[in-house]
């Protein structure tokens, strides 16, 4: 397991996002807004609430973001003042995350005082209804996204996100150097953040140690500077795990290339091989054909089926 | 083992060189934790990238067999 290449996980305040920066993010103007208020999103659903509106209560999931288009608005605007204001008040008081109300129309008088009576933050946006709402969803569907910081190295090799692990001072970056020489790109250096969005893991560095990679011996390099912005990339998927591990004489490592392992982040199963590092072995040139081998397995093609085959039509 | 404490300074780029130094010493794993980030004290750009200010909640967790030593020795710096 990965565990002990440092699995620090990002801790579980996912969800929370600071109200402003949601309404940047999607464009809306704040109309009832606590200053330092937060937003805590269980679900990336959003809810229009006309049937609330309209009197019926069951199954509303207060966990949602509510979104008035033109028709809520309208149909609210025809409710019986003080009807309306008790049905508002009812629902800003079930601890809804935030509410919206979108072609910027104005939000009716009752809306703002149950938001500022609850202090649920009220926003316009000038969207139409059906853009802003997805919009939203996709928003929060990326701050619930899961995500774990890895003790590692992620290089584009050819096209496929690898990602080398091993004990400290392995070699790891060094390989990507070489990499990066022989032409292919440094994603993140030592640590790298990996979120899982579906059933695709995407990794990244943290901004900070973005393109730097520490050599030892020559110290900290800019990769970007040094080779070019060909050189890097800004995210990658996580196509591969391969671990480097100390060579040890009379272990068997894998000779035919039929050991299928695997590596599992974020309940994704990726390929893995274990590669013995020494001296005198070029590691970048089995990386690259490494990279290459597991490609051709996904296109469905391997050599040592293929040399069985050849063992079985070969003439007695 | 585990221990809480508070970061003396700021994180500057000697600071990490001396604690990755210092964690590269000892045998047992050991990592740094601020806040939502964490990294393996051993390694340079990690613990760089923890990039925590002074006063900063900072959490040590060692495993292995020299675990009470490593903290020990790390604390001195944080």
């Amino acid at each position: 397991m990965l565990g002990k290449y440092n699995k620090a996980k990002e801790e579980t305040n996912a969800g929370v996002v600071p109200a402003v920066d949601f309404a940047a993010a999607l464009g809306l103007t704040p109309v009832v807004l606590r200053e330092g208020a937060e937003l805590s999103f269980k679900t990336s659903a959003v809810c229009r609430p006309g049937l609330y509106l309209a009197g019926y209560e069951e199954f509303f999931a207060a966990t949602r973001v509510v979104l008035f288009g033109s028709a809520e608005v309208s149909f609210a605007m025809s409710l019986d003042k003080a009807l309306l204001a008790e049905r508002i008040d009812k629902m800003f008081s079930l601890g809804i995350p935030c509410a919206v109300v979108a072609r910027g129309i104005k939000p009716p008088a009752e809306f703002v005082t149950a938001a500022e009576r609850y202090e649920v933050p009220l926003f316009t946006s000038s969207d139409i209804t059906g853009k802003i709402g997805a919009d939203i969803s996709t928003y929060i569907t990326s701050v619930l996204a899961e995500e774990v910081t890895l003790h590692g190295v992620l290089v584009d090799v050819a096209g496929m996100g690898i990602l080398l692990v091993g004990e400290s001072g392995i070699g790891k970056s060094e390989v990507a150097l070489e990499l990066v020489h022989r032409g292919h790109r440094l994603v993140a250096d030592d640590s790298v953040i990996i979120r899982r969005s579906g059933g695709i893991l995407i990794g990244r560095s943290p901004e900070l140690i973005r393109h730097m990679l520490e050599i030892r011996g020559v110290g900290i390099i800019n990769v970007e500077r040094m080779f070019g912005s060909v050189a890097v990339r800004v995210n990658k998927s996580v196509d591969a795990v391969f671990e480097l591990v100390d060579w040890e004489e009379g272990k068997n490592y894998d000779r035919i290339g039929s050991e299928d392992l695997t590596e599992e982040i974020l309940g994704v199963s990726l390929p893995k091989l274990e590669i013995p590092v020494k001296a005198g072995r070029n590691l970048f040139v089995v990386i690259e054909a490494a990279a290459a081998a597991i490609r051709q397995k996904e296109l469905g093609y391997s050599a040592h089926e293929e040399l069985e085959q050849r063992l079985k039509n070969a003439k007695k | 083992m585990k221990t809480k404490l508070k970061a003396r300074a700021d994180l500057s780029l000697a600071l990490a060189k001396k604690v990755t130094e210092t964690a590269s010493n000892c045998a047992s794993d050991i990592r740094v934790l601020t806040g939502n980030k964490g990294a393996n004290a051993k390694s340079l750009m990690g613990v760089i990238a923890l990039s925590f200010k002074k006063g900063a909640d900072l959490l040590l967790v060692a495993e292995g067999k020299d675990a009470a030593h490593a903290i020990e020795e790390l604390k001195k710096l944080l």
